[in-house]
């Protein structure tokens, strides 16, 4: 090397960092039990165009800007090498639905197992967990009313878990009325329906 | 006299103190929840460096890093999760959620180390909602469960 070279050797560190010793590398896995394999798409960062398509759970790709070589693997391995990464993974969110009779805020009985489920997945997941507490009604009664009667039953399914001793701090109660019916019970106004007399509960 | 000159201005404070809190409050707003903390690992939030633990709530803005034996695992209010692996910053540059329409959007971006992913509600309700930056990428996420690593 040159004197010279030698010289201007330190102006050319930084570039070499940035472009020569950063790499990024993408794998994509099977999804979690009963869901599907996704993908991930290589964007270029300057278009924001797809540059390449990654959907076959194994494969791995070096990406740099634009540029991207996929590697297919044995799907088994490429798991085996991430197992420990995935071991601090938190687990899946999990939803609850407690039902209600007509106009009450006390659960209904066929109801009882699946408060006790609720509150078996709270103790299990410890320290960190939050509860996302959604109340809703049928559609007798007026906008209003239904709008306060789905608030007091989330409001009375937090007090059921405090009652049992569990008040995570991270919860958070919401009552959404007569507005966001069940899939398949979108009713006309009056009409009761015992589906969508309920608490939705979200364990995270 | 004094008290009709001085009344305007003490509304303007008056308003630019309401103004500065909303900011604050809306700056704030809760994206996820720390679950799971392994060796040394922290936040930082501004100039703030923040220890971490299970319950921890996180912001957007906020910078999850893991020393060497390090590990943080976080859910978002999306269902998105991450698996924060050893000597890692990861950024949550972007995040915004409307829990009623799940319409939303999501970038983080992987300074170094490796970061395991499984995307949620954002990214299933559209298809372009959520990317993963890295110093040399920008990965789109359509729906699934991968892991980026940067050395």
């Amino acid at each position: 090397m040159s004197r010279a070279a030698l010289a201007l050797w330190p102006l050319f560190m930084p570039i070499l960092f940035v472009t020569g010793c950063a790499s990024s590398t993408v794998t994509l896995l099977q999804g979690e039990p009963g869901n599907p394999v996704g993908a991930v798409a290589v964007v270029d960062p300057k278009s924001g165009a797809d540059v390449k398509l990654i959907e076959t759970a194994g494969t791995s790709a070096r990406v740099n800007g634009a540029s991207a070589s996929l590697r297919p693997g044995d799907p088994a391995k490429a798991e085996a090498r991430h197992a420990a990464l995935f071991e601090a993974m938190p687990r899946p969110p999990r939803r609850f639905v407690l039902t209600f009779p007509e106009g009450s805020t006390s659960l209904t009985a066929e109801s009882l197992p699946e408060r006790q489920q609720l509150i078996d997945e709270i103790r299990a997941r410890g320290p960190g967990v939050d509860v996302q507490i959604e109340g809703h009604s049928d559609r007798v009664g007026s906008d209003a009313d239904n709008d306060r009667l789905s608030r007091d039953r989330a409001r009375a399914a937090r007090d059921m878990l405090a009652g049992e001793g569990l008040i995570p701090a991270n919860s958070r109660f919401v009552g959404r009325g007569e507005r966001a019916p069940v899939a398949g019970h979108a009713t006309a106004d009056g009409i009761e329906d015992a589906a969508n007399r309920r608490v939705e509960i979200v364990v995270r | 006299m004094m008290r009709s000159k001085d009344f305007p201005g003490t509304m303007a404070t008056a308003a630019a103190m309401a103004m500065a809190m909303l900011l604050a409050t809306a700056a704030h707003a809760e994206i996820a929840t720390i679950k799971l903390v392994k060796g040394v690992a922290s936040i930082e939030r501004g100039k703030a460096k923040l220890p971490v633990m299970p319950g921890t709530r996180l912001d957007a803005g906020d910078v999850l890093v893991t020393g060497k034996d390090g590990r943080i695992g976080v859910t978002f209010i999306d269902d998105t999760r991450f698996s924060v692996g050893p000597g890692s910053r990861v950024r949550l540059a972007r995040y915004e959620f409307d829990e009623t329409t799940h319409k939303g959007g999501f970038d983080a971006r992987v300074d170094k180390g490796t970061l395991g992913i499984i995307s949620g509600q954002i990214a299933h309700e559209n298809p372009r909602g959520m990317s993963v930056q890295t110093p040399t990428s920008v990965l789109g996420v359509r729906g699934t469960r991968f892991v980026v690593v940067v050395k």
